[in-house]
């Protein structure tokens, strides 16, 4: 598991993180997101003992992380902007990372390259930007490692590709004991694959949940009566978000069982239960947060 | 203690094969380029090769190889990407340092081991002599050197955060070791107060060779091989290395691509790189007050440029004004102050004794000798004629290096003659002897010879005329010394050498034309017109014994020896011919 307390970092006296706190369980996929310059790459830049926080807490498995060889045996990380060594191919590569993971397994870089129909001795740099991430990735996942964090995963892959990768951490997690850590600053792009989420907001993670749990909480419905009604009519309920256009009203309510019995005690003349995107749920929660965007 | 926890080897295998291309390169190039270098010296026929022969290509090596080598294994700390891709790897920062270290330690080994290889196959299988001795010297010397640049590279490069930041830390640290090293010095007369010599006084480097190549060479005395820079260099190596691996340890990679983050060391060191400019500018502004435009101009540009390369950003120009201002007022009343101290106090009395360096140039031979008349000292500092050079040591490292006249210089070989300071050169450390007119032949240091050469040294004088004579090599002091032998009267070492180069040297004569040596060249035309009857008559009489008067006849680059009565009978035969 990878704790994190109070953890600050800043840059020339601008606070990227400040008193960031977040709980990543063993075994899901993580997604943390958050808009451009938000701090999810810094985050994982000293989870990963590439920066050196200034304060706070940092655990994996319990150990604290920073230049910590053992606990960085455990992690492979790859970020937003990619880095291979001149004239490497993706071979290459993969040796280069064989050589410091113990599990590194080299017949699943052959694999997968074969099924993306990626030319293994052809110099990296020389493919395009989305294959190169994919040769990321790849090299990522062949590692075995228990913690594997990808910056702005799918940057560049298009959605055949991403689908296909997809399958393929899906695959990799049910095989043995990973957590994959993954940014974006696009929540749709992690929206089915993600068990978990975070947001992160003003130099902190402000929500963090299981996304299944959220999904079930929270209710989008329309609603008409015969008479006029206005938001009060919903006093009772937790609503999030409220519009009326004509005699129609479109609400966003949390605690969606106890809700669903209220709404339908109203009688009212339409009822409809709308699904609700990741990316709604997100921006609804933050508001109730107090973290609306202009 | 596992040795895995300090050293990474993995790592530094990758590391070294993803630059294996220009590494293996410079691994086989700079040998090539050093080995053919000292091979010219078959060309000038300079056949026994001293330390600073082989030490010839390697002034430039020596700062390019091991900074490259540094930039090549730590360079990825300059950029955001490389640090990524490489912080993020299951490795310390202290085993990323160590393994580096070592990496470079073991690729500057490998190309001296290269180099000194190819410098024993050149003593093997050409004409040219290389002591082994010379070989280790250079070894050592080299591997000292190169690795002092290497370590003041990865501190530099601990120490900044992009390449100019880590250009100018590693010019201040070679700086500062050359730049404590100079201090000037006037001497006066203590009774009559008239100042003898205020220029070209220096101090002795005995930091490392690095030093004189950035430093004005008139200021320095240098020898290529110092045993004193060598431990200082090794000793300030371990300073610096330990440096280094704390700095590195503690550096924040974040700080990537930035010059220095500390904004109180970005400015410490500004203001040491411009203390040099300030000088600069003072030197010329003391030599002509019409040059102070110049000077301002040189000291403002260099402090805007300097932002601008390492920041890369000027900032609030008022604030920079100010601080310009300031830094250049206490720089410049510092030198001001410095001179006015040092004009006072820091004049040096004519001394006592004086260790005196001169040539003798019979023998090609460096004689160090005390001298302790003062008039006689006196003397070699008021006279400035240059026919002969000499060193004067005032005490242990002060020295003026300059000319004295011919009939001065005879005076300081009778002092010597007569207090018997002259150090007789001895034949105990001979290492190896080559004829001179031939200097590819090398003769056998067998005792046979040996005492013969002892003999005739003992009995050498130095008027006599030089017309067939040997060098005497030996090395010492790391440094190759010899002297010239004339053997022309001594038949038992002509017959010697006679046999040994018939032997080894007259097998494969093809050439036509015959030259002689002064003593029958009224012969010249005769044996030319007759050159083929001659050189078969030669080659009947090459095994002859020398029993009398000799004549030493040259065929292109070989010799021949012969008794002179039998020479001028044959000879005599073709003039009867002519008439």
């Amino acid at each position: 598991m990878i704790e994190i307390k109070n953890l600050k970092k800043s840059f020339d006296g601008n606070n990227v993180l400040d008193n960031l706190n977040c709980k990543i369980p063993d075994n899901v996929i993580y997604g943390l997101v958050g808009a451009n310059g938000s701090g999810k790459s810094t985050l994982l830049r000293c989870i990963n003992s590439i920066y050196k926080a200034d304060s706070g807490m940092l655990l994996v498995d319990g150990v604290s992380c920073y230049d910590n060889v053992e606990i960085k045996k455990k992690m492979v990380f790859i970020p937003d902007d990619l880095f291979f060594y001149p004239g490497y191919s993706l071979y290459d590569t993969a040796k280069y990372y064989q050589s410091f993971y113990e599990n590194f397994d080299l017949e699943f870089v052959f694999d997968t390259a074969r099924k993306l129909k990626l030319d293994i001795n052809k110099s990296i740099n020389d493919f395009s930007k989305g294959m190169r991430r994919q040769c990321a990735i790849i090299c990522a996942l062949a590692t075995n490692a228990k913690y594997i964090f990808l910056d702005e995963t799918f940057d560049g892959i298009d959605p055949v590709v991403r689908l296909f990768f997809k399958k393929l951490i899906a695959k990799q997690m049910a095989k043995k004991d990973t957590t994959i850590i993954m940014t974006s600053h696009n929540l749709r792009e992690l929206e089915d694959i993600c068990d978990n989420l975070g947001l992160i907001n003003s130099h902190k993670i402000i929500l963090e949940s299981d996304v299944n749990e959220l999904k079930t909480d929270m209710l989008k419905v329309q609603i008409s009566f015969k008479e006029d009604f206005d938001k009060d009519k919903f006093n009772k309920l937790n609503v999030l978000y409220y519009k009326k256009v004509g005699k129609v009203a479109t609400l966003i309510i949390s605690d969606a069982k106890n809700s669903k019995k209220f709404l339908e005690g109203l009688n009212p003349l339409i009822l409809d239960y709308l699904p609700l995107t990741l990316e709604e749920i997100f921006i609804y929660q933050m508001e109730v947060l107090g973290y609306a965007f202009e | 203690m596992h040795l895995n926890k300090w050293v990474n080897f993995k790592y530094l295998y990758q590391n070294f094969k993803k630059s294996k291309t220009l590494l293996l390169f410079i691994l086989v190039l700079v040998p090539i380029i050093n080995i053919w270098m000292v091979g010219t010296n078959i060309i000038s026929k300079d056949y026994v090769v001293d330390f600073s022969m082989l030490y010839k290509l390697s002034n430039i090596i020596a700062f390019i190889l091991p900074t490259a080598l540094a930039f090549i294994l730590m360079g990825f700390v300059f950029k955001r990407k490389t640090v990524d891709f490489v912080m993020s790897k299951p490795i310390s920062k202290k085993q990323i340092f160590i393994s580096n270290f070592i990496g470079g330690f073991i690729f500057i080994l490998s190309i001296l081991l290269i180099n000194s290889i190819g410098f024993i196959f050149l003593n093997l299988f050409t004409s040219l002599f290389i002591p082994f001795r010379v070989i280790l010297d250079y070894f050592c010397y080299s591997l000292v050197t190169y690795m002092f640049i290497f370590i003041i590279s990865l501190l530099a490069i601990a120490i900044s955060g992009n390449i100019s930041g880590t250009f100018v830390v590693f010019l201040l640290l070679l700086l500062f070791g050359a730049s404590i090293s100079y201090i000037n010095y006037d001497i006066k007369d203590k009774n009559t107060n008239v100042y003898y010599i205020s220029e070209s006084e220096s101090y002795k480097a005995d930091l490392t060779y690095d030093y004189t190549l950035i430093t004005p060479l008139n200021y320095y005395k240098y020898e290529t091989y110092n045993t004193n820079s060598i431990i200082k260099t090794l000793v300030l190596s371990v300073v610096y290395l330990g440096l280094a691996y704390i700095i590195f340890n503690k550096k924040l990679m974040e700080n990537s691509e930035v010059s220095f983050k500390n904004k109180y060391l970005y400015n410490i060191i500004k203001i040491l790189t411009y203390i040099p400019i300030c000088y600069f500018a003072y030197l010329i502004f003391s030599s002509d007050n019409i040059f102070l435009i110049i000077s301002i101009i040189i000291c403002v540009v260099y402090y805007i440029v300097y932002d601008l390369i390492l920041r890369k950003k000027l900032g609030n120009i008022y604030k920079k004004g100010g601080e310009f201002l300031i830094v250049s007022i206490f720089i410049f009343g510092a030198f001001v102050l410095i001179g006015k101290l040092y004009d006072k106090d820091k004049l040096l009395d004519i001394p006592e004794v004086v260790t005196l360096e001169f040539n003798d140039y019979d023998f090609n031979y460096v004689y160090t000798i005390k001298i302790n008349d003062k008039n006689l000292i006196s003397e070699l500092i008021n006279d400035n004629i240059f026919d002969n050079y000499i060193t004067m040591y005032f005490d242990n490292n002060y020295f003026i290096s300059k000319g004295i006249s011919e009939s001065l210089y005879g005076k300081i070989i009778n002092y010597a003659d007569k207090n018997d300071l002259l150090d007789k050169y001895t034949t105990d450390n001979i290492i190896h002897i080559t004829s001179a007119n031939n200097k590819g032949l090398v003769l056998p240091l067998d005792n046979k010879f040996k005492n013969m050469v002892i003999d005739e040294l003992n009995n050498y004088d130095s008027d006599k005329l030089e017309k067939e004579y040997i060098y005497l090599y030996k090395y010492e002091d790391h440094k190759i010394k010899y002297i010239s032998l004339d053997i022309y009267n001594n038949l038992d070492i002509l017959n010697y050498i006679k046999e040994i180069y018939n032997e080894e040297f007259l097998k494969n004569i093809n050439n036509n034309t015959i030259f002689i040596n002064s003593d029958i060249e009224y012969l010249d035309e005769i044996i030319n017109e007759n050159k083929d009857s001659f050189i078969n008559f030669l080659e009947e009489h090459k095994n002859d014994k020398l029993t009398n008067d000799t004549l030493i006849l040259y065929s292109g680059l070989d010799r021949y020896f012969i008794n002179k009565d039998v020479f001028l009978l044959e000879y005599d035969k073709y003039v009867a011919k002519e008439e």
